[in-house]
């Protein structure tokens, strides 16, 4: 073979290795029915009902003492509502390490420092503290009980929060005469006991960071030691008490279903699980339909999220949860339509019987939100469903 | 240095195991396969009973000089009309693979082979509203298929005396398509839903074919072939369907007027629509019994070295068995040039086919397609 022949030969090899390495292009549009063996997948409806008395509500999962806030409000969420939040700071010495001595001191200045939230859709909302007795026994607080402290006689200060954060750090600065509202007398034993309220210029509520929260209340004091020439002693006192009290307590009502509250309760639902929907079919959307039975409980502008869950065995209220199915709703607020929760994701787990057909309904944060819903039930006539959007098995073997 | 291109080339090589692509493959078991060497190919497969590295007949073993083993590549591009639209589609496939040659000191050759009996190679997609929930939404459906049903080939042929030779084989028809069709919602509260499934196929078929040669310069050959019918299985459940295959006949005729030319003519008859009954009870449109004409010449420039740049011209036509509606014909027909070279002492060879084919079922349905077909031969 010559070398011409040789390459050009060559030449037809590489033509004919680029030819085996083509790229596919098999896409076309086509036309129904002639182009559609087995036909266009049909799209078919289900309604699931709940399982008659198989919808319950169950109450404790979270304790009020887990959570990281303090729900401090005036006429919120419903009208009849207030609460107040309650703070124990660590005890202050009476006296100051300086110059390695301890010595009597003078109070130069105070801040008191909380972390809020509020709902932006009031104007000049109001944190407001007021001086509560050191004796206050807070192993017995109620509403009833500390309400008469809050009056103009005991009140500390306030700060306005902005009408458009819906986060603050409230910071109030107390200095000379104001300072007498938050003095400390021997018989307080260095205990500054504090009430916080939260007020607008309509009903409101806010959310206050308690000793567990990720900025804790500070009572921080700038003391000045009795002395020639004395400096500035600063000492920061975290709050070693902060809880709030409410005057109302809903009841939950056994033949409704109740999600969210204080402490948080949860919606066990169990549904029935048709054979068509086992395995073969697709389940391309669900929608759980839940009716109120009154108006959404919450704040504006604070709303919870509605979570719903799938289980990951049924053992009734203890049921472990499916922790990769979840559909869930920001709850909105004083609504009595049907709330609709997308949960394709948690229904999916039902096919082929890897989970039982149950779901747990929440609202998150738990113990942390104003949003409390109470839904109708098998017992009153408006059940929860699910409306399930599906594509039954394709008859790929038809020619 | 040619060894090592050979096997880069073999490597390379697609897995996918079928001919070729068509809109027409859509309904039925696909688009039929011509079990064609690129050598006949070339030719418009008018040569393709007189060709060793062909699977048509099994008579044809006989011209099989030694041990070769054949590997085809196909790339197709093509332009599919239908209602919906024109679209430009392309793919590449390796359709047929044969080893075989004689048994030394014997009359009898061997041959094993590879074919694609049926292609069901397609993706579609069907834009579409849809009312759900009262409220309409918009869909988009894609429906695909790979695959498709293959024939292994285990033949014989038999030099009864050097004018007439015979041949056997059974065929072990097997082989899988993956379908899989998806919808995607324009609402994305509506999740994309995703539907797969893998239909397996199997049957069993005898071929017979006789060869003659009639004085010095004419050959005759003719065959027959029975398929039976293939269980159609839909992933592992227990339901099997059933379709029932043709009996296939066919004979031609090559012509040696002189050391440098042949020229050659084959007619193939199938009778498809003998699944007909058994596509429609399934829910398909039916099946048409088909007949497929070819003719072709090849022109040698040194009769001592056949293989070296010879000049192969032909055209095919045929029928198609599986319309797109029910009572509808689809034609196939093309023209087709081809060309090759051995060389290392002719032990390897490299074949080249152009085709340009159209299909067409009424006003509606038509294809046009270039297909490129390399082959390369090896003889150990």
């Amino acid at each position: 073979m010559t070398g011409a022949f040789r390459r050009r030969w060559w030449a037809a090899l590489a033509f004919a290795a680029s030819l085996a390495g083509c790229s596919e292009q098999l896409t076309q549009p086509g036309q129904c029915p002639e182009l559609c063996p087995g036909g266009l997948p049909q799209g078919e409806e289900q309604i699931l009902t709940a399982l008659p008395n198989q919808d319950s509500t169950f109450t404790g999962y979270t304790a009020r003492s887990s959570g990281t806030i303090m729900l401090v409000g005036s006429g919120a969420p419903t009208l009849a509502d207030t609460s107040y939040g309650v703070i124990v700071f660590n005890p202050r010495a009476d006296s100051v390490n300086f110059r390695d001595t301890l010595r009597a001191y003078a109070v130069d200045s105070v801040r008191i420092s909380l972390l809020t939230a509020h709902d932006t859709a009031t104007r000049h909302v109001l944190v407001q503290l007021y001086r509560l007795p050191s004796s206050l026994d807070t192993n017995a607080l109620t509403f009833d009980g500390i309400r008469p402290f809050f009056v103009p006689a005991n009140f500390i200060g306030s700060q306005q929060l902005r009408d458009t954060s819906p986060g603050d750090t409230v910071r109030i600065l107390l200095k000379g005469a104001l300072l007498n509202q938050v003095a400390l007398a021997p018989a307080d034993k260095g205990l500054l006991v504090m009430g916080v309220a939260v007020i607008g210029d309509t009903p409101t509520a806010g959310r206050v960071g308690n000793n567990r929260s990720v900025l804790p209340p500070e009572f921080l004091s700038y003391l000045k030691p009795i002395v020639a020439n004395p400096a500035t002693v600063a000492i920061t006192l975290d709050a070693k008490f902060a809880d709030y009290v409410s005057r109302q307590i809903p009841v939950i009502n056994p033949a409704l279903l109740t999600v969210g509250g204080v402490p948080s309760s949860r919606v066990l639902i169990r549904f029935p699980w048709p054979a068509r929907l086992s395995d073969s079919a697709t389940i391309v959307r669900a929608t759980l339909e839940l009716v109120p039975a009154e108006p959404v409980v919450g704040v504006r502008n604070q709303t919870g999220t509605l979570n719903v869950q799938g289980l990951a065995a049924d053992f009734g209220a203890k049921s472990p949860i499916e922790p990769s199915s979840l559909g869930s709703l920001l709850l909105p607020f004083n609504t009595t339509d049907t709330i609709r929760v997308e949960i394709a994701n948690v229904v999916r787990f039902w096919q082929g019987g890897l989970r039982p057909p149950a779901m747990f309904l929440s609202i998150v944060p738990e113990v942390e939100t104003f949003s409390r819903g109470v839904f109708g039930s098998t017992r009153t006539g408006a059940p929860p469903r699910i409306r399930i959007n599906f594509l039954p098995r394709f008859p790929f073997s038809e020619p | 240095m040619r060894r090592l291109l050979l096997l880069l080339l073999i490597a390379g090589t697609p897995a996918a195991g079928a001919a070729q692509s068509s809109q027409f493959g859509v309904r039925g078991l696909g688009l039929p396969g011509r079990a064609q060497s690129v050598r006949a190919m070339g030719s418009g497969g008018a040569f393709s009973m007189f060709d060793g590295q062909s699977s048509v007949s099994p008579a044809s073993l006989v011209y099989l000089p030694s041990m070769t083993a054949t590997f085809t590549v196909m790339s197709d591009y093509r332009s599919a009309t239908n209602p919906a639209g024109t679209t430009s589609l392309r793919d590449t496939h390796f359709p047929q693979f044969a080893i075989g040659g004689p048994i030394p000191h014997t009359s009898f050759t061997v041959g094993f082979s590879y074919s694609n009996y049926t292609t069901r190679d397609y993706s579609l997609v069907f834009p579409a509203t849809i009312i759900l929930r009262d409220a309409p939404v918009q869909v988009h459906d894609t429906i695909e298929s790979r695959g498709g049903i293959n024939d292994l080939g285990l033949a014989t042929a038999y030099r009864l005396s050097s004018n007439w030779a015979v041949g056997v084989a059974g065929h072990i028809i097997t082989g899988s398509n993956r379908l899989d069709i998806s919808r995607v919602f324009s609402d994305s509260n509506y999740l994309p839903a995703r539907q797969r499934a893998e239909l397996s196929f199997s049957g069993f078929g005898v071929s017979i074919g006789i060869l003659g040669q009639l004085g010095r310069t004419l050959t005759v050959t003719a065959m027959a072939r029975s398929d039976g019918h293939v269980s159609i299985q839909e992933d592992s459940l227990a339901i099997r369907g059933e379709v029932d295959l043709p009996i296939t006949v066919g004979g031609a005729l090559r012509w040696r007027p002189t050391a440098n030319l042949q020229v050659a003519g084959q007619i193939l008859a199938s009778n498809w629509s003998t699944g007909n009954e058994n596509i429609v009870t399934a829910g398909g449109v039916g099946a048409n019994n088909t007949v497929q004409v070819a003719g072709g010449l090849e022109l040698t420039p040194n009769p001592r070295r056949p293989g070296r740049t010879p000049l192969r011209l032909g055209f095919h036509w045929g029928k198609l068995p599986f319309p797109l509606t029910r009572g509808a014909e689809v034609d196939e027909y093309g023209v087709s040039a081809g060309s090759g070279y051995t060389f290392a002492a002719d032990r390897a060879g490299i074949d080249l086919a152009v085709e340009r084919v159209w299909r067409k079922q009424d006003e509606q349905y038509n294809e046009k397609a270039w297909l490129v077909s390399v082959g390369v031969s090896v003889r150990p």
